[in-house]
């Protein structure tokens, strides 16, 4: 008997959690409600003018129907407002609304019936920004979003034309208190302001130069703080940072047609990068006097026994350590994907390696793990991403991970960019 | 010794890599031939297969059906749509190495485009084309990304002179095969070749599949449910196209009432539900619901009293009706042919061929997410007259409402177009009209 009060007594409380959870989404909704139910009723005041009507009210679109009761409220009183009298039925004129969408968002349509003559009129709602879910796991790996891709697409200083440009971001890096971003086509330098996020500086990288299907980068900001070194096939671009009175920062930022090999994370060796296949080529500068096989990321391992290893996923999909002048291969890596970063933290080890998963679903996770030896030891739950990753590098602080996330979007197989910093604490 | 040790080490090594199991690769992997099969020809205008992967437009819809620049980086209007530059991309090559030029693009459009222009003049200036019209033409970019209006070098219809990811490099034995283009502009693909095996039966091609013998096959929209029962893999567009039937104002039809109805004769839901096995949404709207938002305020239920009264006793002379040979359409004439005897019509099934036709079922592919774009893209497809249009939905349907009242096309069906595709494939996307992206595609290496 008690058992079955405490069950009801927790199912009631899990209720009213629910309850409040939903209450609480809608009520956040009512703001993005306000504009587009006035501007309908506006509308439908326009051909009715101020008469009587029958309201029906219909949703065939994603909207909740906890937030119906709100929008219908809204409409009406709008309509009173504009001179609209409802009734319940016995009117000649109908006005029957219906909220759809489409893949651009939403659509709200009112069928307004006069006699014999039905008008429309109808009003479009951009598409909500999906709230991204909470993560749920235990401790060990958090993610914060750095910047969306709607807040970048803001930023970013639109150059006159009103071609799409390609938001795709390859990399990301914070420094000085900036964030520079990699594009396809440029990069850019944005200062978080109390404005929101603004471009300071930005390159382009050229439309002539040879472009790839897999667009790779890397940004290294530079250790001594004077601004950062980029690279994606065929450029390499520079960015200088000074200090300047009152507006915060200026930056110089230039590019220019480059083969040269690209910075490898954590070390100060840089590694040849075929920018017609989008993987490096494993040849490393200066020579360590063996080359790796073709690999996608590397990263260093700065406390081994033996001293640092270069840690490589290569292409084929194993991962191998170099080592002592040695190639080891490294066990337990099944799951993981192409991407990886190394970071420091203060728990095991010291340095974990936060991996990107193997699955193709539209997100991914991720999971840190130790390499104390030969094989990967996983030491942290999984961590889902809102999407999947398109690329990682450890932070200028080397204690997280600058992680590339692409979203689905709800447009049919349209995409969103995400920056986001992961960072692992001990449990 | 050491010699013989050090080898050892050597091969001890390469044996582990090999017996250790890879991680799960997540980049696409450059390489390998894609093996496809089509039922139709691959160069057939406009949404033959080969076409989209040799020639590019000046403009492209992205699979999400938003607008994205080509072989134009970018472009303006003026004089309210009345004038339209766009700024061709500089340093493309065609496939045999000459510079793409505005003045061959300009032949190139000249060239395809020789009735219902959307466009009254086409000129080149300095690094642009100047499109001009007395017609306000606000959906000039996204027509351009319609595969009639693909750039090909010479005023011919010659296979070899493209600038897409993929140039012709042989046929032979009913196979088409394309090489991948090194210098594309937007990339070097993944795959190095594309075999398009044509004219090949769709039961053929799930044989194929089965079998390994190629990666991609077709699946109509009325096999997508045996498809989905064989647990083949599919990529699907769900609403790419749109079937309507195309009536003549001339001739027998020369009444509008008589058009409307056979409008209101037509059973939908038995085209959708008994031939296209439920994989159709009815609809007496051009654009579908997922385009416009509005697509269910035109009413697609059958009205065989309304269709009598609209008739109003007339006896029209026996109509003819053409369709394509495929299957599904030749059921879907029949099927609209008993409809249409019902309401009083006497109607005969012609080949595609004959062109003095009453009535014509066709489809009219949805090109993106543009709601007027696509609009004007079917307009134009049918030879009808573009309504104007403003901004916004409400405009939108407006027109459409307009271009549906001249009762000159009576759309039936809404369809999905699918393909299924073979374990290897990675990342195979459609666009809107439900044509595979084949140039990101890349393949898994064998097991």
């Amino acid at each position: 008997m008690r058992l079955l009060r405490r069950s009801m007594v927790c199912a009631t409380l899990v209720c009213f959690a629910v309850t409040l959870s939903a209450a609480a989404q809608a009520a956040d909704r009512v703001g993005a409600w306000d504009n587009p139910a006035a501007d309908l009723a506006r509308r439908i005041a326009d051909q009715l003018g101020p008469s009587s009507a029958h309201l029906t009210f219909r949703n065939v679109s994603g909207i909740s129907n906890e937030s119906l009761p709100t929008i219908r409220r809204l409409l009406t009183d709008d309509l009173k407002t504009a001179g609209v009298t409802l009734t319940s039925g016995d009117s000649a004129n109908a006005v029957h609304v219906t909220l759809s969408e489409n893949v651009r968002g939403g659509v709200w349509i009112a069928e307004i019936v006069e006699g014999n003559q039905t008008r429309v009129v109808m009003v479009t709602l951009d598409r909500p920004a999906e709230s991204a879910a909470a993560a749920t796991q235990k401790v060990a790996l958090h993610v914060q979003a750095i910047i969306t891709d709607s807040a970048l697409q803001a930023a970013a200083v639109n150059n006159g034309s009103n071609a799409r440009l390609s938001h795709a971001v390859l990399a990301a890096a914070q420094t000085n208190g900036a964030l520079v971003v990699l594009f396809p086509s440029r990069i850019a330098v944005f200062d978080n302001t109390p404005q929101g996020w603004t471009e300071r500086a930005h390159a382009d990288l050229g439309v002539g130069r040879g472009v790839s299907r897999d667009p790779r980068g890397v940004i290294n900001a530079l250790p001594d703080g004077s601004g950062f070194e980029a690279f994606a096939p065929g450029i390499a671009c520079s960015g200088t940072y000074a200090p300047a009175a009152g507006q915060g920062a200026a930056w110089t930022l230039h590019c220019h047609p480059s083969d040269d090999p690209w910075p490898l994370a954590g070390s100060s060796a840089k590694a040849f990068y075929n920018s017609a296949r989008d993987f490096y080529t494993g040849a490393i500068s200066p020579s360590s006097g063996f080359d790796l096989p073709p690999f996608y990321a590397a990263g260093v391992l700065p406390n081994r026994a033996a001293g640092p290893a270069l840690l490589a996923g290569a292409v084929e999909g194993k991962v191998i350590l170099a080592e002592h002048g040695e190639l080891k291969p490294v066990a337990g890596t099944r799951d993981w994907g192409s991407y990886f970063a190394v970071v420091s933290s203060a728990c095991g080890a010291g340095a974990e390696v936060i991996v990107s998963s193997s699955g193709e679903g539209k997100s991914e996770s991720l999971r840190a793990y130790e390499i104390p030896a030969q094989e990967a030891l996983a030491v942290s739950d999984t961590l889902q991403m809102p999407g999947a990753v398109m690329a990682m590098s450890p932070a200028a602080d080397g204690k997280s991970a600058v992680v590339i996330v692409r979203k689905p979007a709800d447009n049919v197989g349209a995409h969103e960019y995400e920056v986001d910093r992961v960072t692992a604490t001990c449990n | 010794m050491l010699r013989r040790l050090a080898i050892r080490a050597v091969f001890g090594l390469t044996a582990l890599l090999l017996a250790l199991p890879a991680a799960a690769r997540t980049r696409p992997r450059y390489g390998d031939t894609l093996r496809v099969e089509v039922s139709g020809d691959p160069w057939e205008r406009p949404g033959g297969l080969a076409r989209r992967l040799v020639f590019d437009g000046l403009t492209q819809m992205a699979p999400d059906g938003e607008l994205e620049p080509a072989l134009a980086i970018s472009w303006a209007s003026e004089n309210n749509d009345h004038r339209w530059q766009f700024r061709l991309r500089p340093g493309v090559h065609f496939h045999d190495g000459s510079s793409v030029t505005t003045t061959a693009v300009v032949a190139s459009l000249m060239a395809s485009c020789t009735a219902n222009c959307p466009w009254d003049s086409v000129r080149a200036l300095a690094t642009s084309i100047v499109f001009t019209s007395d017609e306000a033409m606000p959906q000039l970019p996204q027509l351009l990304a319609g595969s009639e209006f693909l750039i090909a070098k010479g005023a011919g219809a010659d296979p070899d002179g493209g600038t897409g990811a993929f140039e012709v490099s042989g046929f032979a034995n009913g196979t088409l095969t394309l090489a991948a283009n090194d210098s594309s502009w937007a990339g070097r693909p993944f795959v190095d070749a594309i075999e398009i095996r044509v004219n090949r039966a769709v039961n053929d091609q799930w044989i194929d599949l089965a079998a390994g013998r190629t990666d991609v096959a077709e699946v109509p929209a009325e096999s997508i449910r045996g498809a989905q029962q064989q647990h083949l893999n599919l990529a699907l567009a769900p609403q790419a196209e749109v079937l309507a039937l195309q009536l003549s104002d001339r001739g027998a039809l020369a009444n509008a009432n008589l058009r409307a109805a056979i409008g209101y004769a037509i059973d939908r839901n038995a085209i959708a539900n008994v031939i296209f096995q439920k994989q159709g949404k009815i609809s007496a709207a051009l654009l579908p619901q997922s385009v416009s938002g509005y697509a269910f305020l035109f009413s697609a239920e059958r009205d065989l009293n309304k269709a009598h009264e609209l008739r109003g006793g007339m006896t029209p002379a026996p109509l003819v009706l053409t369709a394509g040979a495929d299957a599904a359409l030749q059921l879907t004439a029949q099927r609209i042919i008993l409809n249409l005897r019902e309401a009083g019509f006497n109607v005969q099934l012609a080949g595609p061929a004959v062109r003095a036709a009453d009535m014509r079922l066709r489809t009219f592919a949805m090109q993106g997410a543009d709601a007027a774009g696509d609009l004007v893209s079917v307009a134009l497809a049918s030879g009808l007259a573009v309504p104007a249009m403003g901004a916004g939905p409400s405009s939108t349907y407006n027109a459409e409402r307009e271009l549906l009242e001249h009762r000159t096309l009576i759309p039936l069906v809404h369809l999905p177009r699918a393909w299924a595709v073979s374990g290897r494939v990675r990342d195979l996307q459609l666009r809107y009209d439900g044509s595979p992206v084949l140039e990101g595609v890349s393949l898994e290496a064998a097991k």
